[in-house]
């Protein structure tokens, strides 16, 4: 059995994923050790994060036993760090990285369909596989040079409307719903994108005629800067990008009656909107998104070829949780407790923390390992209790957000059914990955974690074995309150990454942006 | 789909290709060029802010198959008004020839015979040893002389294409520093310069013709 490192380089995400004897041991996301935020032309190099895998785990790229890489690009830099390359450095490419990183931590049995599709990587905006117990085909992969891009458009629309491609997309999601359909832009965005019939988005040119348009039409008009318009505008696209892939779906299920399941990747699958729209299609019984849907999971992908190839991981399997991330130590804490006089603290308690949730207190848990991919799952999340309607606001404010979809609802796994209609895809909102609709009596119950306007949400349903500690957090706010469900935003400010060090949540503690942080062993707040 | 347009345009490939717009049907266009890559069109280069009456010209001047598409917009959409596919038979091409020795430019000359029979283009060549090739062949290709005859100045409007026959200057190749997503300009092939489809560093001075016509 081997040690594989997984690297991803690229102008954003850069990422070290690690598999030791066939298990994902730690993945380390460059952005959260560096703390600047990863997105269009950032190009970090992944120092960081192979100094953290040295000193967590000891592993080095020389005295590993393989190294895959997602591009050249990465080459270069393996090359300058390490003095014996010989045959273990394996080149695996973007999409099939992508591919197979969400088919091997699917846990899906039987014939399963794996579909990538993002902007480009590797000459290509995206693959399918058709997958069988551990064995998989690639039927297709669409060309940049006569493809275009669902993804792509999402990058413009993020960029016409000011915010930063590659980052905000989900704000876009955000303003959709509160859109309008506009014959004027569907058509438009009609015009740039459609499927052809044959796996592939058309035309190429699709990222001239949109920028053609709006360059020259929308822009001097105003649309981008007038409020309902840029809602329309994100709402068009949603509609048409949701069409576009159900035409996809329709096909694929059309040309492969026999499978039943598929796993999404590639950063498009960020929008939990749409992937909720594909699993309410019933198309396929099952839909899973990788946690890591964008190119942060290709570091794991690339590794998990190499296992594959090696015949260390041979059956998809279900990720426990995604806690891979680096781990800070109770003398961590209490030498940044000790070294900040302002701060005091008492013992962590469970039900100490369900009443502070309950009193209306923004609580910041910093708990384990951190997170691999984009969304906070309980380790590195801040709480607040589902119940006020103005907490979207409140907590923009006080976290210097903008924000504009709701926040996200955690709630214990047995009650689930009970709030939300989840009719399948269960493991996939695990990882907050995909919206369902709440149940009438509970939207108003919970409006701090429910769209106004359509109802939805986007639930971590979070499981008592595979994510323990946050399960007692909820449970003990859920025998205090009645509700088993906390709102649950990642603990950062506006414009950061996931915080990763105990003297980045301090900050906020300092601040008064959040009110507690909740380690294993503390409770801490500022001095009053 | 067959060339067509519905504007008033003129293309031409004099030391690359060039769109010239005369017409008011949109306040501003798109142009796109394309270059047949093996088994398709493969977009390489768009610019979405050409205005009437004004011109673009790309920097890639050595024979290539391009195809360029001029858009508008009508009702608020993207229209195709215009597609055009380089196609020289039956017209105009001016090949310059540029070397000190005779004997090159008699060499370039033979090859561009065959050029001209393969593709049945009206040749015409420049060269400063017009007089002596016109004595030595017999053929129907207009020879001017460069440097002593301005009798032979030529209106480029009626030249289709003009292609430079010599070792022009190897460029940067920068712009493809990007190499796993092979997306821009030459997708990832490593041309030299905008001028020779390979780098010339390895061919003899005959040779160098062949590159440029992609003979």
């Amino acid at each position: 059995m081997s040690t594989i490192i997984g690297i991803q380089v690229s102008s954003h995400d850069t990422t070290v994923a690690v598999i030791k004897d066939g298990k994902i041991l730690s993945i380390y996301e460059e952005e959260k050790l560096t703390g600047i935020k990863s997105c269009y032309n950032v190009y970090a190099q992944p120092t960081l994060s192979l100094k953290t895998l040295e000193k967590e785990h000891g592993i080095t790229l020389e005295n590993c036993d393989y190294v895959a890489l997602t591009n050249f690009y990465v080459r270069d830099f393996v090359k300058k760090n390490v003095s014996i390359i010989g045959d273990k450095i394996f080149q695996v490419s973007h999409h099939i990285s992508h591919t197979l990183g969400a088919y091997f931590t699917s846990g899906m049995e039987g014939k399963v369909i794996s579909f990538s599709h993002d902007g480009k990587g590797n000459r290509s905006r995206g693959k399918i596989l058709l997958c069988e117990n551990g064995e998989y085909e690639e039927i297709h992969s669409q060309p940049i040079s006569t493809t275009a891009s669902l993804a792509g458009l999402w990058a413009s629309t993020t960029d016409y409307l000011g915010w930063k491609m590659l980052k905000d997309e989900g704000k876009v999601v955000g303003l959709a719903a509160h859109g309008k359909y506009n014959e004027r832009f569907y058509k438009f965005i009609k015009s740039c994108i459609y499927y052809d019939g044959e796996f592939n988005f058309k035309p190429s040119n699709y990222e001239a005629l949109f920028h053609y348009i709006c360059d020259n039409f929308y822009k001097p008009e105003g649309v981008f800067k007038n409020e309902k318009l840029r809602a329309d505008f994100a709402f068009c696209l949603q509609l048409v990008t949701e069409e576009t892939m159900r035409d996809l779906f329709i096909d694929l299920k059309t040309k492969f009656p026999e499978y039943k399941k598929i796993c999404l990747s590639g950063g498009l699958f960020a929008n939990v909107k749409l992937n909720m729209f594909l699993n309410d299609l019933d198309i396929f019984d099952e839909i899973f998104i990788h946690p890591a849907m964008g190119d942060s999971g290709l570091a794991l992908g690339s590794a998990l070829k190499v296992a594959n190839d090696l015949g260390e991981v041979t059956k998809p399997f279900k990720m426990d949780n995604v806690f891979l991330g680096e781990q800070h130590n109770v003398e961590n804490w209490l030498q940044t407790i000790i070294s900040e006089p302002t701060l005091e603290y008492e013992i962590m308690n469970y039900e100490r923390v369900g009443e502070l949730i309950n009193n209306g207190y923004v609580v910041g848990l910093f708990i384990g390992k951190t997170e691999y991919g984009p969304r906070a799952l309980g380790n590195r999340s801040i709480v607040v209790k589902p119940t006020d309607k103005e907490t979207h606001e409140y907590l923009n404010k006080k976290l210097k957000r903008t924000e504009i979809m709701p926040f996200a609802p955690a709630i214990l796994e047995e009650y689930a059914d009970s709030i939300f209609d989840i009719k399948n895809s269960r493991y996939t909102a695990e990882f907050m990955t995909i919206c369902y609709d709440t149940k009438k009596e509970w939207i108003d119950k919970i409006p701090a974690v429910v769209h106004h306007v359509d109802g939805t949400a986007r639930p971590q349903i979070v499981n008592k074995d595979r994510n323990s500690s946050f399960y007692n957090i909820i449970s003990a706010y859920h025998q205090i309150s009645g509700y088993p469900v906390v709102l649950n935003t990642s603990l950062n400010a506006h414009g950061e990454p996931i915080n990763n060090y105990p003297n980045q949540v301090i900050k906020h503690l300092l601040d008064e942006s959040i009110d507690y942080i909740v380690t294993e062993n503390f409770i801490i707040k500022k001095r009053k | 789909m067959e060339d067509f347009s519905k504007i008033n345009h003129r293309i031409t490939f004099n030391l690359g290709p060039k769109i010239e717009i005369f017409d008011t049907h949109s306040p501003v266009y798109l142009i796109e060029y394309y270059e047949w890559f093996g088994d398709d069109w493969a977009l390489i280069y768009t610019n979405h802010n050409i205005k009437a009456f004004h011109w673009f010209k790309h920097n890639k001047a050595f024979r290539t198959k391009w195809q360029i598409k001029i858009w508008g917009v009508e009702n608020e959409l993207p229209v195709l008004l215009t597609q055009h596919t380089y196609n020289e038979e039956n017209k105009n091409v001016l090949l310059k020839f540029e070397y000190p020795s005779y004997k090159i430019h008699k060499a370039w000359f033979e090859k561009a015979i065959k050029y001209m029979e393969k593709t049945g283009v009206n040749l015409f060549i420049e060269s400063k040893y017009a007089e002596k090739l016109k004595n030595e062949f017999d053929t129907n290709i207009t020879l001017i002389n460069k440097t002593d005859n301005f009798d032979g100045f030529i209106n480029l409007n009626q030249i289709y294409a003009t292609y430079e026959i010599f070792r022009h200057e190897i460029q940067s190749k920068s712009f493809n520093w990007w190499e796993s997503d092979g997306i821009f300009e030459n997708h990832a092939n490593h041309y030299k310069s905008f001028q020779h489809r390979n780098d010339w560093i390895k061919f003899s001075n005959e040779e160098l013709i062949d590159d440029i016509l992609g003979l």
